[in-house]
């Protein structure tokens, strides 16, 4: 309950705009309430006709608009001053500045009260103490409650009729202001101040005119840090004391937490988690469509004919200009003239724009929306299946015996048929002869010259080596193996019987002297140039040379047991870098820089012509089926040409680093190696199928490491043994070694 | 935590109470337990330690018990019998002879160690290393060499060569006298494997030519007719013969490749191992092929096991392995002794101990395995330099490699071990 201004307290001033103490101890909450949060309230002072006894009333009420509440006031001392006290019931919603004055109220009530002061009475207090309680109870009763006296107030004699209340309404000018106060039925006529504070209030803005809520503000407590203490009071004995309550507090958590009752919080989780708008997307759904994207038909990009410059060729002639004009415009090639103009800037508007922008618009429209429907391939799925290494034994795997004699690079390599003697040819000027399972070097022939190239005779039955040395080949016989068979070498070699008359021949066949025929050597045959290649043919007795030349003298075959010697071909086709004879077929292979031919030795003429797609062929082996040919080249590749397929490599292998010095095919497994200047040799499953239908499967299975690189040079010969499945390389390391 | 019976042979102590020992459980810790049983059982205090190996199931333990057990698949809820034997002694080494060449054959005997060389010659020395005679003969090198008889007064032996003969010589160790008492001509290749058979009258050689041919290995003093002398008269001229000439008695073919090595596995049975990755039995006397054993690797030497009846071969891969030649096509590979590193160039099996076995290799050692142990050798014998060609291993217990640094290295291996626990 509102407190009740004492009547006895001394009147307060006729106007204070400045809030006060309330002299009942609680003027804290009439000031400090705001006045924004109020609807509109009225503080009215009426006055009441009154009956005889009661006299005039002056009384302040103040009603709240919201109407739930009206509490009768005595807001003043009657006589002189009534102070309108609206602080009101209303302690919380505040809505006035406590006391708020009406001055106007005051002047009527001055004006009035001394024609109809009784006399008797001078403190008139109609306060109504029926209490809060819906006022219409009354509504039946003449009177309307009952005063401090318990005499019953009288309601205010009302028997205008409507004719009335509308001519007072037309004549009274404050009617608009006059409001019924309902706790005594009494018409009060507001203010102009109340007025005022009404409208202020309805505005929203504060109560009190003189009210500034902007006060600059008072800054007690600075924020700046000072140095010294705003007091000097010491420090209570209980801040440095631990606290027992804490303590007692703190031990019932920790048992709290070691009884399990508390869980340690879960530390947060730093990952945002994100919801997946399109998880669970219907694809069929709308969205769906927008990923079933039907990109529009693209435009044709303008030509040269579009060109404001078109070159001559794309001018129409005279005819040609009268034929696009006679033609009918859907027939037309191009639907405009190509014309020519000095610059852009003379170019003029073009004319069919926005006919054009309608057609685009139409195609558009009109374009058939079919999807493309693309595949999702991986790549990785149209590379062809190859077996595992590992399913493909045997071949080389290991290092298993190293050669160790040559003082210089191992050229050349070949092996006798048997497989029981290795021949290599070195820099070192000396061919040395090996033991095949033991690296036992059985026999050292020096030959003067740098060995180029050697070659076993593949006759099992004929014991003989040819070897390439400077300008001569020297055909030596090893005297390893059978006796019986390097003893019937020496006489096939011995009954050779000169024929009657001279021939010419290109070559000089020279027997050896005692001297040589005690190292070995049998046979010279001096050549006009420096050699680079012998090779035999299968069958033991011709076996072809390269000379180091770029005449038609580059390939000689020769015959041995006849010593004749001839020049197969009359022109030259380059620069012929290695020849091999067919193992079957009387074919003969010729390597020249970019091309292998390969000419029919019967017929005499060129059968094939394989294109290497390579810069320079290095090497060259036949598969001793004979359909299939290997081609190593200095530029790392290595060529494996079906006979049968094509003049062009049916596989290009680039496995090699650098540049492959010799490949070589293995006699019965299906195996062959590249050796190369990176120092490896890379051994390959080459599978030949006899099915016609069915192509070669070649299948890397192992790079073989040993040689040390000397001179950037590594392997530089590869040489399979005859019967076992295992590989020989010659480095520039001065080793032979042998990976089984 | 395993429990382990441990079964004793040794009378001293004879009870069947299983022990419970620690799973992790290594071979000294066994070994330590042994011992305090042993001085219990004894109940004497100057008992010497001993170093024990342990079986379990046959196979030698080389790792922590439980790791043993778990990688042989045995259960250690069940009480697990462990063997134990007394730990072999490592081989002491005794000599080093050197030699001109590289040797590639050694065969010796109680008193005389004979060696064939890559310089032309087969040679004697004592076992002291006393170089006591030096055979030369051979216009080629010597592949292999054989004692056929020792007799008090003179003994005869065999060097086969790379110039396709093999020699016998008679061999007067008082006089120290050699004679090449007959000239053994036939191969068409290097004879790179003689055998003799037990009963000395015979032996077999197997050669380059892939044949197999066998001799008697009887002298007489009757030369053989040569068939195909009338072909080559100059041939005869030139060279200047050694002895009588003599012709095989019968030739066996069947090989598609070289043959590395020849023996006898029985009286009637040669076993000859070839480079076309095969081992065939023979029988000597109607010349049938009995049986052929396929492995895939060319082989280089094969050795036969009285004791065991085992085949042991080694090949140009890292491994050794061991054959039943008693199994019908089966070609059973019972193990593989897997520790080399490289070719494996000649195997040898112990003639006093059915486990054990030597075994050299391109990677220049010499292992000592015991088949029981198949991961690792019991020892490794590392003294040469070069590539190892080939081991014997006498009954003396003397254990010989040769190899292509001129030395051949002699190592006493104490042969009483092999019977403990056995």
């Amino acid at each position: 309950m509102a407190p009740v201004v004492p009547g006895a307290a001394p009147a307060p001033e006729p106007w204070d705009p400045r809030p006060r103490a309330d002299p009942g101890g609680r003027g804290g909450e009439g000031r400090s309430e705001a006045p924004g949060a109020l609807g509109a309230a009225a503080c009215s002072r009426c006055r009441q006709p009154g009956t005889a006894a009661a006299g005039r009333v002056c009384a302040c009420a103040c009603v709240r608009v919201q109407g739930e509440q009206a509490w009768p006031r005595p807001s003043e001392n009657v006589r002189r001053a009534a102070v309108c006290g609206t602080d009101a019931g209303m302690r919380s919603a505040a809505l006035l500045t406590a006391r708020s004055p009406c001055p106007r109220a005051r002047q009527a009530e001055a004006g009035l009260q001394p024609t109809r002061r009784p006399g008797a009475r001078s403190h008139w207090d109609i306060r109504n103490t029926v209490g809060n309680i819906p006022m219409e109870w009354y509504e039946d009763f003449p009177h309307i409650g009952y005063d401090l006296d318990g005499k019953k107030i009288y309601k205010p004699i009302r028997n205008k009729d409507e004719l009335d209340k509308f001519l007072e309404k037309m004549e009274n000018p404050d009617y608009w202001r006059t409001v019924q106060d309902k706790m005594t039925g009494a018409d009060i006529k507001l203010t102009d101040e109340q007025v005022d504070l009404v409208q202020r209030l309805q505005k929203g803005q504060f109560g009190d005119v003189h009210f500034d809520p902007y006060e600059p503000a008072v800054d007690f407590f600075t924020h700046e840090v000072m140095i010294h203490p705003v007091t000097n009071r010491p420090a209570d004995k209980r801040s440095f004391i631990p606290s027992l309550i804490e303590k007692e507090k703190v031990s019932k958590l920790v048992h709290a937490i070691k009884m399990g009752w508390i869980k340690p919080r879960k530390p947060k989780e730093d990952t945002p988690t994100y919801y997946d708008l399109w998880a669970h997307e219907d694809p069929n759904s709308i969205l769906g469509r927008h990923k079933m994207h039907v990109p529009a038909p693209k435009m044709k990009l303008p030509g040269h004919e579009e060109s404001y410059n078109p070159p001559p060729e794309y001018l129409l002639s005279e005819e040609e200009k009268l034929a696009w004009e006679q033609q009918e415009p859907a027939e037309r090639k191009l639907n405009f003239v190509p014309q020519q103009y000095r610059c852009l800037r003379a170019v003029p508007a073009y004319s069919r724009f926005i006919q054009e922008r309608f057609e685009r618009c139409l195609d558009l429209y009109l374009c058939p929306r079919q999807r493309k429907m693309r595949v999702n391939v991986d790549p990785e799925d149209l590379i062809p299946k190859l077996p595992k290494p590992r399913d493909l034994q045997p071949f080389p795997t290991t290092q298993a015996l190293v050669y160790r004699g040559h003082t210089s690079l191992v050229r050349c390599l070949s092996i006798s048929p048997s497989g029981q003697w290795l021949a290599s040819g070195s820099d070192d000027c000396t061919v040395r002869f090996w033991e095949v399972c033991t690296a036992r070097c059985m026999k050292t022939l020096p030959v003067g010259g740098v060995v180029k190239s050697i070659a076993w005779n593949p006759n099992p039955t004929v014991c003989l080596v040819a070897i390439c040395v400077e300008q001569s080949v020297l055909l030596v016989n090893p005297c390893l193996g059978d006796k019986l068979l390097y003893g019937a070498t020496d006489q096939v070699l011995e009954s050779y019987v000169p024929p009657e008359e001279e021939r010419v021949q290109p070559v000089q066949w020279v027997t050896a002297t005692i001297e040589e025929h005690s190292k070995g050597i049998r046979l010279t045959v001096q050549h006009s140039k420096a050699l680079k290649q012998v090779t035999w043919h299968g069958k033991g007795d011709y076996f072809a040379t390269v000379v180091s030349d770029n005449s038609n003298m580059q390939v000689l075959i020769h015959q041995t047991s006849k010593r004749w010697s001839q020049n197969p071909f009359r022109k030259s086709k380059g620069l012929v870098q290695c020849v091999l004879f067919h193992p079957i077929r009387p074919y003969f292979f010729v390597a020249t820089q970019r091309y292998v031919r390969v000419y029919n030795l019967l017929k005499q003429e060129l059968t094939k012509k394989l294109m290497a797609n390579c810069k320079w062929v290095s090497s060259m082996a036949i598969h001793p089926g004979g359909d299939n040919v290997i081609c190593g080249s200095y530029d790392s590749k290595l060529a494996w040409f079906d006979l049968d397929l094509s003049t062009r490599p049916y596989q290009l292998l680039r496995h090699h680093k650098k540049a492959l010095r010799s490949v070589a095919f293995h006699k019965h497994y299906p195996l062959f190696a590249s050796g190369s200047d990176d120092g490896t040799v890379i051994v390959c499953h080459g599978m030949v199928y006899n099915d016609l239908l069915q192509n070669p499967l070649l299948v890397p299975v192992k790079v073989l490491k040993g040689h040390a690189l000397t001179l950037d040079l590594g392997v530089l010969d590869v040489l399979f043994h005859p019967t076992q499945p295992w590989v020989f390389s010659s480095g520039a390391d001065g080793t032979v070694r042998l990976f089984t | 935590m395993s429990t382990l019976l441990t079964r004793y042979l040794n009378d001293t102590l004879a009870n069947d109470v299983p022990f419970s020992v620690p799973a992790a459980s290594e071979i000294t810790d066994l070994s330590h337990l042994i011992n305090k049983l042993l001085v219990a059982a004894d109940g004497r205090s100057d008992h010497k330690y001993v170093e024990f190996d342990f079986l379990i199931n046959g196979q030698f333990l080389r790792m922590p018990l439980v790791t043993h057990m778990e990688m042989e698949n045995i259960s250690t809820e069940e009480v697990v019998e462990i063997e134990y034997v007394e730990k072999y002694m490592a081989p002491q080494p005794e000599e080093c002879i050197f030699h001109d060449d590289w040797i590639s054959s050694v065969q010796a005997t109680e008193e005389w160690i004979l060696t064939g060389c890559y310089d032309q010659t087969a040679r004697i020395w004592s076992l002291e290393g006393k170089s006591i005679m030096t055979i030369a003969g051979h216009t080629e090198v010597v592949k292999d060499v054989a004692w056929v008889k020792q007799d008090s007064l003179s003994c005869l032996l065999l060097s086969a060569s790379m110039d396709q003969t093999i020699l016998l010589w008679e061999w007067n160790a008082e006089k120290n006298k050699v004679k090449a008492l007959h000239c053994c001509r036939g191969h068409a290749g290097s004879v790179d494997s003689i055998a003799v058979d037990c009963t000395r009258t015979k032996f077999c050689s197997g050669s380059w030519d892939k044949m197999l041919k066998i001799w008697s290995a009887v002298p007489t003093d009757e030369e053989d007719e040569m068939e195909e002398a009338a072909n080559r008269p100059r041939k005869k001229q030139k060279t200047e013969q050694l002895g009588l000439t003599r012709t095989p008695l019968a030739t066996l073919s069947g090989h598609t490749e070289a043959i590395s090595s020849v023996l006898w596995s029985e009286a009637e049975e040669i076993c000859s191992a070839s480079w076309d990755h095969t081992i065939k039995l023979w029988d000597a006397e109607t010349g049938g092929l009995k049986s052929t054993l396929t492995g895939n690797k060319v082989f280089n030497s094969v050795s036969y096991s009285t004791l065991c009846r085992r085949l042991a071969s080694g090949s140009t891969d890292r491994h050794i392995r061991l054959w039943d030649p008693r199994s019908k096509d089966g070609s059973l590979v019972l193990l593989s002794l897997t520790s080399h590193t490289g070719w494996v160039t000649s195997v040898k099996w112990s003639p006093t101990h059915e486990h054990q076995l030597i075994s050299g290799s391109l990677d220049n050692i010499v292992k000592l395995w015991d088949t029981r142990s198949c991961k690792a050798p019991l020892y490794d014998l590392a003294a040469h330099e070069d590539k190892v060609l080939c081991v014997d291993w006498t009954e003396t217990g003397l254990l010989l490699s040769g190899g292509a640094d001129n030395k051949l290295y002699c190592y006493r291996y104490p042969a009483t071990a092999s019977d403990v626990g056995a």
